[in-house]
């Protein structure tokens, strides 16, 4: 058994449902650190190869543009649109499906349920991810957010080989962001200085 | 032995159910029925041949007996009980089996994830639930490492279960002290906080003869989902000393 059991060969199929996850103490936080840590280096050396490297912002949301631009996913197209209007009103609607289900698909109806079978491609997860990362998910009252965040990253973790550079880019920001916010709840609490 | 009339219990065989009824049995109130579902009662029989005489002892930095068999409280207490054979709240078996009891309120202690639905919730019964989470702040899955991170506490509503989650009208709702001796939230914290809950309203029940209710502002409040484990490890050792 891994010490970080949630990344599995294809989450995708594999779904994880953390219900009554076992408790290891402060030695399952660092291996989390570590996955995470690793998983920045590997991108980092990706885009490096590629010269596709981006770290600000205004960058990463470049890159989501030419993304949403390109892509035949509508809940890229919609993702991006929510950023760019900041109307956020649907995220929680399409966190409650993914919490559901732990899929992400390519377009949802207007009661965001999937309206379609493929839940395969890589780019609804990278945008949704994307679009949490960006929500304040360091404070309390965006933890829903946060805890979304952290399954759908071990989602894509488990599938980190089918990344194409721009998501690649993306989700590194994305990763950033998660490892960030959880260590600023863990200095609240007085577990890290 | 006090035997509340009006009140039956439907359960699974699960440590909530066992710290229910070890609580009720202890402040005294216990259920006129109790329906047990399980698609293997031999399971049940067979565990409490085992311990004919005696339960296993308790363990320590327990507060209820976890080792217990259902069967043993129930029959080394008297109380009547019924076994459904299924592994669905809303199966046909539950719902003639509530049917055939004149009991108006079920405390429910069920299967984890499964919403009862609007056959079983028609069937002219009030369903008690306790949550484990101070509702409406606190609606939906794990709200207790929810509640910790926020706010450094954890709570319960004993509530009546409706269509929507944790929307139902509020018995009562308290905030629950954390003791650093207790160490299995899933398995001892959980069931304990919902068991104490329970045995406080069926006692102000018995007091007056009636539950006073609150109405639930439905859109207050958010509903939370099974928490990632990097989270509730967080929420656990905040506490210090586990």
């Amino acid at each position: 058994m891994s010490d970080y059991p949630y990344i599995t060969t294809d989450n995708r199929e594999n779904r994880q449902f953390y219900m009554y996850s076992k408790y290891s103490g402060i030695n399952f936080l660092e291996h989390y650190n570590r996955i995470r840590s690793g998983a920045q280096e590997r991108l980092t050396h990706k885009l490096r190869e590629a010269d596709a490297d981006a770290t600000a912002y205004e960058e990463v949301l470049k890159a989501f543009e030419d993304l949403a631009n390109e892509s035949e996913q509508l809940i890229v197209k919609e993702l991006f649109e929510m950023i760019q209007l900041k109307d956020f009103g649907k995220l929680d609607k399409l966190v409650h499906s993914f919490e559901i289900r732990k899929r992400v698909y390519a377009t949802y109806d207007q009661f965001c349920k999937p309206a379609t079978k493929d839940y395969r491609n890589t780019q609804p997860y990278i945008a949704l991810a994307f679009a949490l990362s960006i929500n304040n998910i360091s404070e309390t009252e965006h933890l829903r957010y946060l805890n979304a965040l952290l399954k759908l990253n071990d989602t894509i973790l488990s599938f980190e080989d089918e990344l194409s550079h721009v998501e690649a880019l993306l989700f590194k920001y994305t990763l950033q962001e998660e490892q960030q916010a959880i260590r600023n709840i863990m200095l609240q609490k007085g577990l890290i200085s | 032995m006090n035997v509340l009339n009006h009140f039956i219990l439907l359960g699974a065989n699960s440590v909530r159910t066992k710290a229910y009824l070890q609580y009720m049995v202890k402040s005294g109130n216990v259920p006129s029925q109790v329906f047990l579902m399980s698609t293997s009662p031999q399971d049940l029989l067979t565990e409490v041949q085992q311990c004919r005489t005696a339960p296993p002892p308790i363990e320590q930095s327990q507060i209820f007996n976890i080792n217990e068999p259902i069967l043993y409280t129930l029959t080394s207490n008297k109380i009547p009980y019924q076994f459904i054979s299924t592994d669905n709240v809303n199966s046909v078996e539950t719902i003639s089996a509530i049917r055939s009891v004149a009991g108006k309120y079920v405390i429910y202690s069920g299967f984890g994830g499964q919403i009862l639905k609007p056959e079983v919730l028609s069937l002219g019964k009030k369903f008690l639930h306790v949550h484990p989470g101070v509702v409406p702040k606190y609606r939906g899955s794990t709200t207790v490492y929810y509640s910790l991170l926020k706010e450094g506490t954890i709570g319960a509503s004993a509530i009546f279960l409706d269509e929507k989650i944790d929307c139902g009208a509020v018995l009562k709702a308290k905030t629950f002290d954390i003791s650093n001796d207790l160490l299995d939230f899933d398995y001892i914290v959980d069931p304990h906080i919902r068991a104490s809950l329970l045995v406080e309203v069926l006692e102000e029940y018995k007091v007056k003869g009636y539950f006073e209710i609150e109405i639930q502002n439905e859109q207050a409040g958010e509903t939370f989902y099974i928490i990632h484990p990097v989270l509730k490890h967080i929420a656990l050792l905040s506490l210090g000393e586990l």
